[in-house]
């Protein structure tokens, strides 16, 4: 096991019941993400991502397999455990960003803190910040419904690096956005989590997405293989 | 303050706008069944509470009896007086005789009354509304409201009794003139069992009417308190010896004041199905918040949220418009219990039945009692039933798996 791993796992399976057949979607997955380090994983529609990403942060258990976070095997350990240590230990962002429409910009970031127990003075002035960095400082008390779907995510990712998680875990966070937008986002998205050195796990079907990623993997028949690398080179899919 | 708390606070009070539609539609369902309930439930209570205030006054707290006529009733009254609490006894008989006014024929109940006491048993001076108490002697009587007007009588009337000592006579061929006496004084109760029914005489006429010489029916106490009749005649009972025995006004009129808690009871029950339709309401628009919000309840899980508080966001919020509806609901209920001669007024002037109301009801202002113990379970009712109504949904959240609820797209 690496030493400097945030997230690791070992021989993850995962089968799904199906009507005619059983599916089995990950088939023995080995992933390690250093800290600080963004890794990509693209793959078809069905591959297996998503579940992947959903096992990762063990909102999903696996077949057979364990994960570790920062080293520690989390799949025996209670649901509340888990469920208490993801507020701090990672960030989730999502396609549908998932904003609380209830709440203004501002509210939303805040309720990773108060999930945490960790709502001050302090954590207010970070989602500000943060909220600033994304480029909404003038949009706090805006509702979701007042902002454009690249705001929206913005505030999303704001709001999954508030606690200073050691990773993010994203699944296309830009597919409902348009090319432009999206790309505007995913600027903002690697520079933030570079600036915040925190790891980043990144499931993208856009190729020049995960080119600047520093690792990148592909999807198939339930296992990752490693495409390319900055350090090496890549490999033709 | 615990971000599920906080949630669902936001849920119903978003930021930005005031209240949120389903929050005003649940809170006014509950408030208008916790008013409607109070309003019933005081209103009856007011009722209740005349019915029984004029069933003690006219009854007599407590009543010492010994199945027949007591000849000695000077023992009774002195050990009666020697009780603490009692503010007034006398000796008492009562029957049924025959009277008539202008050929018209009625049967009613008379009662015997001791004039010479220091006071009445029975305050006439309340009810009286024409004549006065002093105005009682061997020569007159006191009648019932609706007596009076069902035979044509008014103060001044004469009329004729016989009584059924009278009529045992008759049978031997005796010829008997009725008793005339003159009528000193019209009395309404308000209670239509005594008015309508009922004529007052003194004790000693009694006597005379019923051959009982010096004897009586029993003995009469007046109580400073009257919930402490029960106190009172147990420690008479423990003095008393067969036959006597002391009975309660509560143990005298046990059916009709059965017959009132039933009715409050029943009406209560009608009423609490208001507050059931507004917590079915309320389960049935959380549930819809559940299934809207799949997606919310599967990122908060995502973010760190453990089941049971996601389930609490719901479960809350069925409380808090439970809170809420509650008070806005006793506010309301005192507030047009207070203003309760105005509003029957209004309706009464736009259905231009105010004159009927007063004619067949008999007031303008409904009575009202307020209990503290129907505030509080009615309060307690609805706060119950609003949380029951969250709970269901909360169920249902808890339930939803963090992966499978964002997968819900």
């Amino acid at each position: 096991m690496s030493n400097d791993a945030v997230l690791q796992t070992a021989g993850l399976t995962k089968i799904f019941k199906g009507p005619d057949a059983d599916i089995e979607v990950l088939a023995g997955v080995d992933l390690c993400v250093r800290a600080g380090e963004s890794v990509s994983i693209r793959g078809e529609s069905g591959a297996g991502k998503t579940t992947l990403l959903y096992i990762l942060s063990t909102l999903e258990l696996p077949d057979a397999g364990e994960v570790f976070w920062n080293g520690e095997s989390v799949l025996k350990k209670s649901a509340d455990w888990r469920a208490a240590r993801r507020t701090t230990f990672m960030g989730l962002v999502f396609q549908s960003y998932y904003l609380i429409p209830e709440l203004n910009a501002l509210e939303n970031v805040l309720m990773a803190a108060r999930l945490a127990g960790r709502l001050n003075g302090e954590t207010r002035q970070r989602a500000k910040d943060l909220l600033a960095q994304v480029g909404l400082s003038e949009r706090l008390r805006h509702m979701p419904g007042q902002l454009s779907g690249g705001e929206r995510q913005r505030v999303a990712l704001a709001r999954a690096l508030l606690n200073k998680p050691a990773l993010v875990l994203a699944d296309e966070p830009t597919g409902n956005l348009d090319e432009h937008t999206g790309a505007e986002v995913m600027d903002i998205f690697l520079k933030m989590c570079a600036e915040e050195q925190v790891a980043l796990c990144l499931v993208t079907h856009n190729p020049a997405f995960a080119a600047r990623t520093a690792r990148r993997l592909f999807m198939r028949g339930g296992v990752l293989e490693e495409i390319g690398s900055h350090e090496g080179t890549e490999a033709q899919r | 303050m615990p971000w599920y708390l906080y949630l669902a606070l936001k849920q119903l009070f978003p930021s930005g706008r005031l209240v949120s539609l389903f929050c005003v539609v649940s809170v006014i369902g509950v408030t208008l069944g916790v008013a409607v309930l109070l309003i019933v439930q005081s209103v009856m209570n007011g009722f209740g509470k005349e019915i029984r205030d004029k069933l003690a006054d006219t009854d007599g707290h407590v009543r010492i009896q010994g199945g027949g006529i007591l000849y000695q009733t000077w023992p009774l009254v002195e050990m009666a007086e020697q009780i603490d609490g009692v503010e007034a006894v006398s000796p008492y008989a009562e029957g049924m005789v025959m009277m008539m006014h202008r050929n018209i024929p009625a049967f009613p109940f008379v009662r015997g009354v001791d004039v010479f006491g220091d006071e009445p048993i029975v305050p006439f001076d309340k009810y009286l509304r024409s004549g006065k108490f002093e105005d009682l002697d061997d020569e007159t009587v006191f009648l019932g409201a609706g007596l009076a007007a069902s035979i044509g009588a008014y103060a001044g009337s004469t009329v004729e009794v016989y009584s059924p000592l009278m009529l045992e006579k008759l049978k031997k061929d005796e010829v008997l003139l009725p008793r005339e006496l003159t009528v000193a004084g019209i009395f309404e109760t308000g209670y239509n069992e005594i008015d309508a029914n009922t004529m007052i005489v003194t004790l000693r006429l009694m006597q005379e009417l019923y051959g009982l010489n010096d004897g009586a029916h029993g003995v009469a106490l007046r109580l400073k308190n009257r919930d402490d009749a029960v106190k009172v005649a147990n420690q008479l009972n423990a003095q008393l010896q067969p036959p006597y025995s002391a009975t309660t006004w509560l143990d005298r009129n046990s059916a009709m004041l059965s017959v009132l808690v039933l009715e409050k009871t029943v009406m209560s029950f009608i009423i609490l199905f208001i507050v059931l339709v507004a917590a079915f309401s309320i389960a049935s628009s959380l549930y819809t918040a559940v299934v809207r919000k799949t997606r919310e309840i599967g990122l908060l899980g995502a973010m760190g949220a453990r089941s049971r508080h996601t389930a609490a966001i719901f479960c809350l919020q069925g409380m808090i418009i439970g809170v809420v509806g509650s008070l806005l609901g006793v506010g309301f209920a005192l507030l047009a219990l207070h203003y309760r001669v105005n509003i029957i007024d209004a309706i009464t002037a736009a259905t231009d039945s105010r004159d009927m109301m007063i004619r067949f009801y008999k007031f303008r202002e409904p009575p009202v009692h307020y209990e503290a113990t129907d505030f509080v379970l009615t309060v307690a009712f609805a706060l119950v039933v609003s949380t029951l109504a969250g709970l269901i949904p909360a169920w249902f959240a808890a339930r939803l798996k963090p992966a499978d609820a964002l997968r819900n797209e």
